[in-house]
């Protein structure tokens, strides 16, 4: 029953993965979701509607983050979604 | 019918990471499920334990003259949001929340009986026993981390859920009447485990989010406020209640407005369908003084709605006011969460189903912990690996079964030490935290599990029945008197004393206690086809969590 270590990542791809899962995918969220407030015209629904959204989302991110199979893809995928939002935060 | 499942390397990832993520939060997650299954009846436990809270409420009480009384001992700010929650049937008293005028607007808080005006500080309470469980549910007695701690705890049960509804999505379907009893341990405890799991996923899952919130407010609105509205904080609290947005004078003249009993009077009668709950004024005894209700349904549903008022006249100011069936999407949301929570939209009955569901919650955790370790009890683990299994079992089996027995020593304590004496509230949370650790400790002297369970049940029950009676030989208030005067008295009282017969039944009848020590040796039945031996070169060459 417990799983099977063939199917499981090394050490450092794993503490990788952890950090991805939890800050990283933190971060991805909130940038996506304030990126999307700030452009529309009537942003209250969409603030108010993170505090279910972002964590439903940001579990999304930690299962996808795992289930990705090398480290640094689930990174790109995190770093690609933050620097989308950012650029339409900041632009 | 089957559903097409996981490949096999996603399903042995996600199956690894529920498991870590499981044992990780498995104690502190049955702390707050137990905690949080008592505090749904926060109301009820505080009039059992307070005896100020047993009054009915005097129909001619003055609100003018208990906030004047309030004043004269705080010195309140009136300009800051004072808000004030009307007596009702749970809760016979009138409840203060303001800021004192001094340099950094202290909070206040602190309630008026209706009959004598006696005031009582709720930060130097009378008594605590739902407020001990009420705040144990979210780690409020460790300063500053234990919230957010209850709120990662929640996160991670909600990734918990949504990896355990992973990994057995091939037989989701059979996980809704597979209650199989027989077999070994560990089928049972599988069963157990994802049968009650699938059963209870939509509660849980709302628990998991809202828990999330309540503990990760701050991680979740701080982005937004500082990215939107340059680290203005209130921009965002007045998108939840926009009356906020209207700057009051604070030198205005001070004038004799209408009473709080007036206007609340003129509230019902306008929208008799709802009921004012509560109340946030500021500016109070000013002109300009605003007043905003807030109202819910008798019908108890999920809604409630907000009139705001001028004190002076008692006109609606209509852009600010709407009833629980005209509010829009932004509106509801947070009381919604709020409401979804705290249960409090469907009775009594909706309480006692979500206690259920919350044991039944208690039982997956404790569960899965024994599907871990019993899924570990074999010759591919070393004898060291199955002793620290066996240590950390019986160490989270101690922990969390001694809470029953740790609970009714609460209640007794809250009756057995004199209302009179002061400090009494740091006794009796002595007494609590105290007796919950030696509970606890002893249990570490128990190896057979089923012995922790059954000497924790037994301890408990007996003391589960001394409550009702300690109960009615302290206040003379018996159950059987209490239920037609004070019901949810009663209710208490007889919610230990079923309490405590079923778990000695329990002990008596049902439990079978085996002697012998779970605690692992070095025979073992070999399982087929490897032994630790062969598997433990293996293992060297790959250090791991488990």
């Amino acid at each position: 029953m417990p799983a099977k270590q063939k199917y499981l990542s090394g050490a450092w791809q794993r503490f990788s993965k952890i950090i991805a899962a939890i800050p990283g995918a933190y971060i991805a969220t909130m940038l996506l979701h304030v990126a999307v407030a700030k452009n529309m015209a009537n942003d209250t629904p969409i603030v108010l509607t993170t505090a279910y959204s972002a964590f439903l989302m940001w579990v999304g991110f930690m299962v996808l983050v795992f289930f990705i199979k090398k480290a640094w893809h689930a990174w790109a995928l995190l770093l690609g979604i933050s620097s989308v939002s950012s650029f339409f935060i900041f632009f | 019918m089957k559903l097409k499942g996981l490949g096999k390397r996603s399903y042995n990832i996600l199956f690894h990471t529920h498991t870590v993520a499981g044992i990780v939060i498995s104690f502190a997650l049955f702390v707050i499920f137990y905690a949080g299954a008592f505090s749904l009846f926060r109301d009820e436990i505080i009039q059992w334990e307070n005896p100020q809270a047993r009054e009915t409420i005097n129909p001619d009480f003055d609100y003018a003259k208990a906030l004047t009384k309030v004043d004269s001992t705080y010195n309140l700010d009136w300009h800051q949001e004072t808000t004030i929650v009307f007596p009702n049937a749970d809760i016979p008293l009138f409840t203060i929340y303001g800021k004192i005028k001094d340099s950094s607007n202290t909070r206040m808080a602190a309630y008026v009986t209706t009959n004598t005006y006696k005031i009582q500080d709720l930060y130097k309470p009378l008594t605590t026993v739902s407020e001990t469980i009420y705040h144990l549910h979210y780690f409020r007695q460790i300063p500053v981390l234990g919230l957010y701690l209850s709120g990662l705890v929640s996160l991670f049960f909600l990734f918990a859920i949504v990896t355990g509804i992973l990994i057995h999505w091939k037989n989701l379907f059979n996980k809704f009447y597979a209650f199989i009893t027989k077999g070994k341990w560990k089928t049972i405890w599988t069963n157990a485990h994802t049968v009650l799991g699938v059963i209870g996923l939509p509660f849980q899952v709302i628990y998991a989010v809202t828990g999330a919130f309540f503990g990760l407010l701050t991680l979740i609105l701080l982005p937004s406020v500082m990215l939107l509205y340059d680290g203005d904080a209130e921009a965002v609290y007045h998108k939840i209640e926009p009356e906020g947005n209207i700057e009051l004078d604070v030198n205005a003249d001070f004038s004799e407005n209408l009473s709080i009993a007036a206007l609340s009077k003129k509230v019902a009668k306008m929208y008799p369908a709802f009921e004012p709950g509560y109340a946030a004024m500021r500016n109070y005894k000013q002109k300009n003084a605003l007043i905003t209700f807030y109202m819910g349904s008798k019908d108890g549903d999920m809604n409630s709605g907000r009139i705001v008022m001028k004190m002076s006249d008692g006109s609606v100011l209509k852009d600010y006011s709407f009833l629980p069936e005209e509010r829009t999407y932004s509106q509801s949301i947070i009381d919604v969460i709020t409401k979804l929570h705290f249960a409090d939209f469907g009775g009594l009955l909706l309480k006692i189903m979500y206690f259920i569901l919350s044991m039944i919650t208690c039982f997956m955790i404790i569960s899965g912990v024994l599907i871990w370790r019993t899924a570990r009890d074999n010759n591919h683990y070393s004898l060291k690996q199955r002793l620290f299994h066996h240590k950390v079992t019986r160490f989270y089996l101690a922990i969390c079964l001694s809470m029953f027995p740790a609970f009714a020593l609460l209640f007794i304590a809250n009756k057995l030490v004199p209302i009179e004496m002061t400090q009494r509230v740091t006794f009796v949370n002595q007494i609590f935290f105290i007796g919950w650790l030696l509970l606890t400790i002893s249990g570490l002297f128990w190896n057979n599990y089923s012995k922790i369970n059954r000497n924790y049940l037994a301890i408990g029950g007996v003391l589960s029945l001394f409550i009702p009676i300690i109960n009615g030989t302290t206040t003379h208030q018996w159950f059987w008197n209490t239920i037609s005067t004070y019901p949810r008295v009663a209710y208490v009282d007889i919610f230990w004393l079923i309490a405590g017969i079923i778990s000695l039944y329990l002990v008596i009848k049902v439990l079978k206690v085996s002697n012998k020590s779970n605690k692992p040796t070095e025979e073992y039945a070999t399982r087929k086809g490897s032994s630790y031996k062969q598997t433990e070169n293996k293992r060297k060459l790959k250090p791991q969590l488990n």
